[in-house]
């Protein structure tokens, strides 16, 4: 969700499996990219739109990906939520350590 | 992009994304064409392609379950998980029982001589034919294993008998046959099963319950035509089993309960859910449909106990050599013609 955020208007497989790729350390299939997106989609997350076939693609066209309000506020949502955990995670670290 | 790896791509992935994914691929390998020699491009696209499939794979099964729309429910599941229950358990009972006939000694006598017949079994030497073993047929030949080729298999005696160690290697060729038969008709039930309420929930009562009819039908024919072949070919190697009916009367009751339970599961659910204002009444139709299975399994089953029967008596046995009433591969049709 946050690839797809990030990337804006230009989020769509390719783009969001360098986004992810490069987030993570870990080189994503392009397989593993359409799996979660469509559960995304399928909870009303994230809404796919076709783009227009190109001739680097051998002609096919890319699925771009946009967030909903829904998607926003739940990544929001979960923001706050890393925030808060990190917060504490630091405090917890900083007593062990002292 | 090699073709085949283009075309296992779109085989894995579901329509939807089929051309994103292919797309994609195609940019990220002409960008990488360029940065890497061709062999790393390609090496690089394998694993891709191998990486992808289980999550395309997943990704593709979950869009055909939400595009079907209907969940299963707890009878559907239980309809299921207990036809796969009686097919593995079907299964497990033809493996244990073959593999117990190949390692029993009496069966390397089903073709021996009487005298030999005897010593096998650790009888003395007499002259009383054993009772269902396979006699010397005149001209050689043998009913169902000639008639397919299977002779090569086979080495012959001068008395046209079968050595033990090809008898026992025909045996265990007819349970890989066996095996592969019931692979088959398990992976033709499931296909049935699986496309009954995925292809059929939506349209209306007529067209599903005509293409169930039509289904059900043309799977229990597959079924009965593989089991009449396969039967038709091992038989004369399996003539023992008379002597312990109760073995051969549990193979086949598995046989046909199974293809019972595929063949009367559709016709069950559409007998009770179907809508009474509807052009063509489908009531009937499931009913003609259980009516023609019912009368399909009574007539097997009828077939086979009659063969019992006109086994056990000598008169029987005469009636068969004389008449040529039974169908050829079944007891004593083929090789009563010969021996005319």
């Amino acid at each position: 969700m946050l690839a797809v955020w990030r990337l804006r208007d230009n989020a769509y497989g390719v783009t969001i499996r360098a986004f992810v790729s490069e987030s993570t350390g870990y080189p994503w299939s392009i397989g593993a990219v359409y799996a979660p997106l469509y559960r995304l989609e399928k909870k009303g997350l994230v809404v796919s739109n076709p783009g227009e076939p190109t001739p680097l693609r051998g002609g096919r066209s890319k699925i771009y990906y946009e967030l909903t309000p829904e998607g926003k506020r739940a990544l929001l949502k979960i923001k706050r939520v890393h925030d808060v955990l990190w917060a504490e995670t630091a405090n917890f670290q900083l007593d062990e350590t002292s | 992009m090699t073709k085949l790896g283009r075309w296992l791509l779109a085989c894995f992935s579901s329509s939807e994304i089929k051309p994103a994914v292919l797309g994609d691929m195609e940019e990220i390998y002409s960008e990488r064409l360029r940065g890497h020699g061709s062999v790393q491009t390609e090496l690089w696209f394998w694993v891709q392609v191998l990486k992808s499939a289980p999550f395309l794979v997943g990704d593709s099964w979950r869009r055909k379950r939400d595009r079907r729309g209907n969940a299963p429910n707890a009878f559907c599941f239980f309809i299921r998980f207990a036809g796969m229950s009686v097919g593995l358990a079907c299964y497990l009972t033809i493996i244990v029982i073959t593999g117990w006939i190949q390692s029993d000694p009496r069966s390397s006598a089903v073709a021996m001589s009487p005298t030999a017949h005897h010593e096998a079994l650790g009888e003395g030497p007499s002259d009383r034919p054993p009772v269902g073993l396979t006699r010397t047929f005149p001209h050689g030949l043998r009913p169902g294993i000639d008639a397919v080729g299977l002779s090569v298999l086979a080495s012959k005696k001068q008395d046209g008998s079968l050595r033990r160690p090809d008898e026992r290697r025909l045996i265990g060729h007819a349970r890989r046959l066996f095996n592969l038969e019931f692979m088959i008709m398990a992976a033709c039930g499931l296909l049935f099963i699986n496309s009954f309420p995925a292809r059929s929930s939506r349209r209306p009562a007529g067209a599903r319950l005509r293409n169930t009819a039509f289904r059900s039908t043309a799977f229990v024919l597959l079924t009965f035509g593989l089991a009449f072949i396969f039967g038709t070919i091992v038989q004369p190697y399996f003539r023992f089993l008379v002597e312990r009916r109760m073995i051969m009367y549990w193979l086949i009751s598995f046989w046909l309960f199974l293809g019972g339970v595929f063949h009367l599961f559709p016709a069950i659910v559409l007998s009770v859910s179907v809508k009474k204002d509807r052009p063509i009444k489908p009531r009937r139709l499931a009913v003609l449909n259980l009516a023609f299975s019912f009368a399909f399994l009574l007539g097997t089953v009828l077939i086979f106990r009659q063969i019992d029967r006109l086994k056990d008596t000598q008169a029987a046995r005469d009636h068969i050599r004389t008449s040529a009433m039974l169908p050829l591969g079944v007891d004593g049709g083929l090789e009563s013609r010969l021996s005319r």
